[in-house]
């Protein structure tokens, strides 16, 4: 879409394959992250939203596999595609220019080493420093992440940490040797509400801060309103909606954004029941034919069932949708 | 930590107290005894000579008599004398612990050395030829019984080949020779029984290596290092190895007591003048004094093995307070 885009995944397709079955966990996902720019990539569990962010560092691990597409990411002045660089090259890549946190603190910290020497590891790696000059850094990083005592912190392991506090030692982590971008895989949601909120603040302010570009994936969409500038609604394995924030929350396009938006309790009007989308999420070894969302659609037609919709762009956004064709 | 491990220590008490008890009910059950041994085959024995062994042994007093007089003897740090031969059991026991210590310590640090890379490697590995071969090898070397190994290598090397001597730990003329050609002769005896000692654990350790490594290698920090750009060989070394290797402390911990009883059947087999056969020796002649001491020990030894590995836990597991 955009020439000056920082990250452009195009037709990202990635399996599954534990024995003869093929999960298509993602298929056909494409995007575009500008510079500076925070997209949402927003779905219900199992829509692969988090395989998707795996795949832009090359981490999924088997049976899972990246089978095509391209990741073009721009190093260095020079626009690159990540799916053919060497794994030496991706070392580079990863924590170097893109970083990524994870959902689970209490187990995403490796429990034998100190936060000094974990969050250290990375600037050591890819900015070569050591001795004083890197605890100074690791000290800078971790009062950057809003870490008040950041020496007792250093010198912890991470189990002497609250669960809040872990996750700024992870976003210090991941930091700390200047990424350009920051892929957060549900970096909340296994916070407090009210850390939550702390954690959110946090990542809203770095990013204006160092200019970061951001891909947040969460299933909650409370979160995405309050860090990102586009959102992108994934289901079972596609991209079927992409809008400006403003425009998402006022004026969904496709039934299933519609369904999301409808499903989030609102506090001014009280609600005896919440409506929920009813039925689950495609099984990625067996979705259903046509628009994967047919089935629990309100407003299915009969060419739902036959044939998957392409993009369509309505006023600038992206849909993929029959009832805009 | 210093309460602790007082308390474990004197937890341990009743536990010794338990084990030689048992130890001593089971082997007073079990048919036959010290004079039957010596009886049996000697027509010129009369029930009359018989009641004197029985007396001189302290055998005629009733059972738990004996037990009681063994136990307050012990608390002088008396193990008693053999049967056999009078000489005091401690002076038994410490005869034949430098051979079985040489041998097990060696097979210890070997069987660690071989075995974590082999397990780490396989892990690494996971689902390639090499992971395939070691999955199938290593289930053979774990079937293997070692008996049937140390006979075979024995005729192998020994009888057909005669590269090796086949048992004792060195040969008759040994004395007479230069001390080169003594350290030589004696790393000749060492070789067959260091090997099948080994082959016979590499399989079942380094299988535990590979589960652990593999279990690890799952977590969601090993994919925290992955993503911090770490190369997959420190990925695996620094970040997984450090957790892999905890649970073998508990091995390590396990594998004291082994230290110094040696194998029974192996130490019989190779005539290795070590702890185990001497406790085959003594369990065969009824010889109740020295089988006694060798189960207290390795009992003794068990416990501070486990006490050991929980302390060792603490320093190298930060999780782990005491």
């Amino acid at each position: 879409m955009t020439e000056n885009a920082l990250l452009s995944i195009r037709g990202l397709h990635t399996y599954f394959f534990p024995g003869k079955a093929v999960g298509r966990a993602v298929e056909g996902v494409s995007f575009d992250v500008g510079s500076s720019e925070s997209i949402g990539l927003v779905g219900e569990s199992g829509c692969g939203k988090s395989v998707t962010a795996l795949s832009i560092l090359r981490l999924v691990s088997r049976p899972g596999k990246i089978v095509s597409g391209e990741i073009i990411f721009e190093r260095g002045g020079k626009k690159e595609d990540m799916l053919l660089l060497s794994e030496q090259e991706m070392t580079k890549v990863r924590g170097g220019e893109i970083s990524m946190i994870f959902q689970e603190p209490f187990t995403s910290l490796n429990p034998v080493f100190r936060v000094e020497y974990q969050v250290g590891e990375s600037a050591k790696l890819h900015l070569g420093i050591k001795g004083e000059a890197l605890r100074a850094l690791v000290m800078e990083t971790l009062s950057g992440a809003g870490i008040k005592d950041a020496e007792r912190v250093a010198d912890s392991y991470p189990h002497e940490l609250s669960g809040g506090l872990r996750q700024r030692v992870m976003i210090a982590m991941a930091l700390i040797s200047g990424p350009k971008l920051l892929i957060a895989d549900e970096p909340t949601t296994a916070l407090d509400v009210t850390v939550q909120a702390q954690i959110l603040d946090l990542l809203a302010d770095i990013r204006l801060k160092r200019k970061l570009s951001v891909i947040m994936v969460s299933h909650d969409l409370g979160i995405i309103n309050r860090i990102c500038d586009r959102v992108n609604i994934m289901y079972s394995g596609r991209i079927v909606e992409s809008s400006p924030k403003k425009e998402i929350f006022s004026n969904p396009l496709h039934p299933y954004t519609a369904g999301l938006l409808k499903s989030i309790p609102s506090l001014s009007k009280i609600e005896k029941r919440l409506p929920a989308i009813p039925g689950n999420v495609p099984d990625p070894f067996d979705p259903p034919a046509g628009c994967r969302f047919h089935p629990r659609c309100q407003k299915a037609m009969d060419i739902c069932k036959k044939t998957e919709p392409g993009e369509t762009v309505v006023d600038g956004r992206m849909v993929k949708c029959w009832l805009y064709k | 930590m210093a309460r602790y491990i007082l308390k474990r220590l004197l937890l341990s008490i009743p536990i010794l107290f338990g084990i030689s008890l048992i130890t001593f009910a089971v082997i007073h059950i079990t048919p036959g005894g010290p004079t039957v041994v010596q009886s049996q085959m000697n027509a010129k024995m009369s029930p009359d000579s018989i009641a004197k062994l029985k007396t001189l042994y302290g055998l005629d007093k009733p059972l738990h008599l004996q037990y009681l007089n063994w136990l307050s003897r012990l608390a002088r740090f008396d193990f008693g004398e053999s049967f056999n031969d009078n000489r005091p059991v401690t002076e038994k026991i410490l005869e034949r612990l430098p051979a079985t210590l040489q041998l097990n310590i060696l097979s210890l640090l070997l069987l660690f050395l071989i075995a974590v890379p082999l397990g780490v490697y396989s892990a690494a590995q996971e689902n390639s030829v090499f992971e395939r071969l070691f999955t199938s090898l290593s289930f053979v070397g774990y079937s293997i019984p070692a008996f049937w190994l140390a006979l075979l290598l024995m005729l192998f090397f020994g009888v057909w080949l005669q590269w090796l001597p086949i048992s004792g730990m060195a040969s008759v003329n040994a004395a007479n020779m230069p001390p080169v050609l003594q350290i030589y002769d004696s790393i000749q005896h060492l070789l067959l029984p260091l090997f099948v000692s080994v082959f016979g654990s590499i399989a079942g350790l380094s299988r535990y290596m590979r589960s652990g490594m593999l279990e690890v290698i799952r977590q969601d920090y090993i994919r925290t290092a992955r993503a911090k750009g770490l190369p997959e060989r420190d990925v695996l070394l620094k970040h997984a190895l450090r957790n892999a290797l905890l649970p073998v402390i508990t091995i390590i911990g396990l594998s004291i007591p082994g230290l110094i009883s040696g194998g029974f059947i192996f130490e019989t087999i190779f005539a290795w003048p070590g702890m185990g056969r001497l406790a085959y020796e003594s369990a065969m002649s009824f010889d109740y004094p020295v089988i006694m001491g060798v189960v207290t020990a390795g009992a003794l030894l068990t416990l501070l093995g486990n006490l050991f590995a929980d302390i060792a836990y603490a320093f190298a597991d930060p999780r782990i307070r005491y």
